[in-house]
């Protein structure tokens, strides 16, 4: 085993006990700020984990939409709302939790199922991918070819998102003094 | 990994009418908000009138240049009769809605006048140019040749509805609509999704084409699967039952002319590219589909009607009674044949001009009574708006598929698809869900003619608000909705002409 294994080793370790760790403590925080943080390093060392695959687009994009933009959004509406949201587990178990358990107990099975068959090559029809699969020169290379006006689509449909939520987001000035918004639910 | 870029090439003409839609959004939105508050309403509603307008003519002009199916940057998009007749529809559909929206200025259930009048007046610009981009995403939509561009198309005017539904932000129940409509669509746009990935991997596929040609080496389980999956995503658009549940509730709260608009166009665009899916995508599961089909159209028909017999609101009366459409509109879809293709699209136009017409009339109720429509209080109606009561009655009548409405023809050629077919026990269906339906649409029609002699006289809501939109647009549904009836060969002949380059199982 030569430096540059060794390195990715530890690496993947480290990783790994992060990405571990930080789940673990994204449920079991009791504040959901810390839970939203935690989720912070849990998607930042499952990137790492996608670096270690050569899959450095879906790294970049874990990255920069989930931890950059859904969790900070996760955070300011903790912020807004104040961190007294319910404990994960009070109340003893619900129809909800016990299909969340199933539900994550399925996929372990079928990812320890996965890593086995692999292991012992007995894996039929394995996928057959070029080295170039999910790298971010191929994948931009195909936003701008085959998947030109999807590409162009999905502009439009955020932009049609954007000016929706301005409209439902404000509140014209007139209304507001007119009758000290009866209308608005309380918070 | 130097190769040269190959660009797709872009057929600009076939993207025209959506571009066309897009630019007058983009300019009203830009500009209405400069402009001053009196002049926001006639502005963005003539801009918005004269966008749809556009688009359904350049739409038009392609159906006539093009005779043969052409696909789009890397099959993307479809270039075809069959979308661009839909396209047109959806146009005339938001055409319409344009007019009812006009005056909507206010939310009933006797919310404080002085809140919530102003939402619409405050958001008219918004309003319409939402209204404009629904429609180029269903524009859009029913081009789309991929499962990328399905799923886009359908987010896409999904989003503008949720946001339409939820635009009077002062009324809960408007806020109550949007938010269900978002998250039950939601749940049916993930299934769509999930769906299309069973079917990219059982078929190795994206665009129809390629789905059609893969689907014989592919995992049949999973093809089945994703199949049924894309199916029961559409059919949460098109409020067929059991996926309808969100229908009566966001009909209801949402603003009367936006209901008006997604009861027509949804169906449209989401039951036009569910032909096209079908047809071009999955002409080897022929049986599978055709028999879903077939008993989603059944549980639609028997939901809605049993459920629309004990509704008191008129607007989830409509609501109720749209599942129920749903249902005729699919039994073609299931009776697989040509004729059926014609009769789908047949049956859309005055279903169209039915749905949004009467729609407008309960909107011009609602504005008169500050109040919920119920069949309670549309006492008297028939007597003080004689001319938006005859409109209600035909209707009405039109709805249950007897002159002087085009649905009489529709319904006429959706049961002989169906027999056609071979498939009785459909035809039986349909036909007693039609006399079921007449309970409870004659019980609209007797609620406007009924009350006493003083309502007679006096009316409930004092003098109407003068609406020359609205009452424009009820006229315009029921010119279309009888010229279906008394002229029906342009329409027919627009739906062969337009279904001509695709081929049926049966």
């Amino acid at each position: 085993m030569d430096a540059g294994e060794i390195l990715v080793w530890l690496v993947w370790i480290g990783a790994a006990t992060a990405l571990f760790a930080s789940g673990l403590a994204v449920v079991l925080f009791q504040n959901p700020f810390y839970s939203a943080l935690s989720l912070i390093v849990n998607l930042a060392s499952l990137a790492v984990l996608f670096l270690l695959l050569s899959a450095e687009f879906v790294a970049a994009a874990q990255v920069l939409v989930y931890a950059g933009a859904v969790v900070v959004m996760f955070l300011f509406v903790t912020a807004y709302l104040g961190g007294r949201a319910d404990a994960p587990w009070a109340g003893g178990p619900t129809l909800q939790s016990f299909f969340a358990v199933l539900a994550a107990g399925a996929i372990a099975v079928e990812v320890v199922v996965v890593i086995a068959l692999t292991a012992g090559d007995r894996l039929t029809d394995p996928a057959e991918i070029s080295d170039a699969f999910g790298s971010p020169a191929e994948i931009g290379r195909l936003f701008i070819s085959d998947h030109l006006l999807a590409f162009e689509a999905t502009s439009i449909v955020l932009l049609v998102a954007a000016v929706g939520g301005v409209i439902l987001g404000t509140t014209a000035p007139r209304t507001v003094r007119a009758e000290g918004r009866a209308e608005v639910p309380e918070r | 990994m130097t190769e040269p870029l190959r660009h797709p090439d872009i057929d600009w003409a076939a993207l025209a009418p959506v571009l066309t839609l897009l630019g007058t959004a983009c300019f009203v939105l830009l500009v209405g908000v400069f402009l001053p508050r009196g002049v926001r309403r006639p502005f963005a509603a003539f801009f918005a009138a004269a966008g749809l307008v556009a688009a359904g003519i350049v739409s038009g002009i392609l159906f006539a240049l093009d005779d043969e199916a052409t696909t789009l940057v890397r099959d993307s998009l479809a270039r075809d009769r069959l979308a661009e007749l839909g396209q047109i529809f959806v146009a005339g559909a938001g055409l319409l809605a344009v007019g009812v929206a006009y005056f909507e200025s206010r939310g009933p259930r006797g919310d404080d006048p002085r809140v919530a009048e102003d939402d619409w007046r405050e958001r008219v610009v918004e309003g319409y140019v939402l209204l404009l981009t629904a429609v180029a995403g269903m524009a859009f939509f029913v081009q789309a040749n991929s499962l990328i561009t399905l799923f886009l198309g359908l987010e896409w005017f999904s989003i503008a509805l949720y946001v339409l539904c939820a635009i009077n932000v002062h009324r809960i129940a408007a806020l109550e609509a949007g938010l269900k409509y978002l998250i039950v669509g939601s749940f049916g746009s993930a299934i769509l999704l999930f769906g299309s990935a069973f079917v990219y991997g059982g078929s190795g596929g994206l665009t129809f084409g390629e789905i059609a040609a893969g689907a014989a080496d592919g995992e049949r389980l999973f093809f089945a699967a994703g199949l049924a999956m894309i199916l029961v995503g559409l059919a949460f658009k098109v409020s067929a039952a059991p996926f309808h549940m969100w229908t009566p509730d966001v009909y209801e709260g949402a603003p009367t002319p936006v209901t008006a608009f997604m009861s027509a166009a949804t169906k449209i665009a989401a039951l036009v590219l569910t032909l096209r899916l079908l047809l071009t995508a999955f002409p080897g599961e022929e049986e599978l589909w055709t028999i879903a089909i077939a008993v989603i159209a059944t549980i639609s028909l028997a939901w809605g009607n049993i459920a629309a017999l004990t509704q008191r609101s008129v607007k989830r009366l409509l609501a109720y009674s749209s599942v129920s459409h749903a249902g005729f509109l699919l039994m073609p879809i299931a009776a697989g044949n040509a004729l059926g293709g014609r009769a789908l699209l047949f049956y859309l136009v005055p279903y169209a001009a039915l749905s949004i017409g009467s729609f407008a009339v309960v909107a011009a109720r609602e504005r008169e009574l500050a109040a919920d429509v119920t069949l309670d209080n549309l006492a008297g109606f028939g007597w003080e708006r004689p001319f938006h009561a005859i409109a209600m009655a035909v209707f009405m009548f039109g709805f249950i598929g007897l002159p002087p409405a085009g649905l009489f023809l529709g319904k006429f050629y959706v049961f002989t698809a169906v027999y056609e077919r071979g498939w009785t026990w459909l035809v039986i269906v349909g036909v007693v869900a039609t006399v079921v339906s007449v309970a409870y649409y004659l019980a609209v029609v007797r609620a406007m003619y009924s009350g006493s002699a003083e309502l007679r006289t006096a009316p409930a809501g004092g003098s109407p608000p003068r609406d020359w939109p609205l009452t424009t647009t009820v006229f315009g549904c029921l010119v279309l909705a009888v010229a279906t009836l008394v002229v029906p060969d342009p329409l027919v002949d627009l739906a062969r002409d337009s279904l001509a380059f695709l081929s049926f199982p049966f």
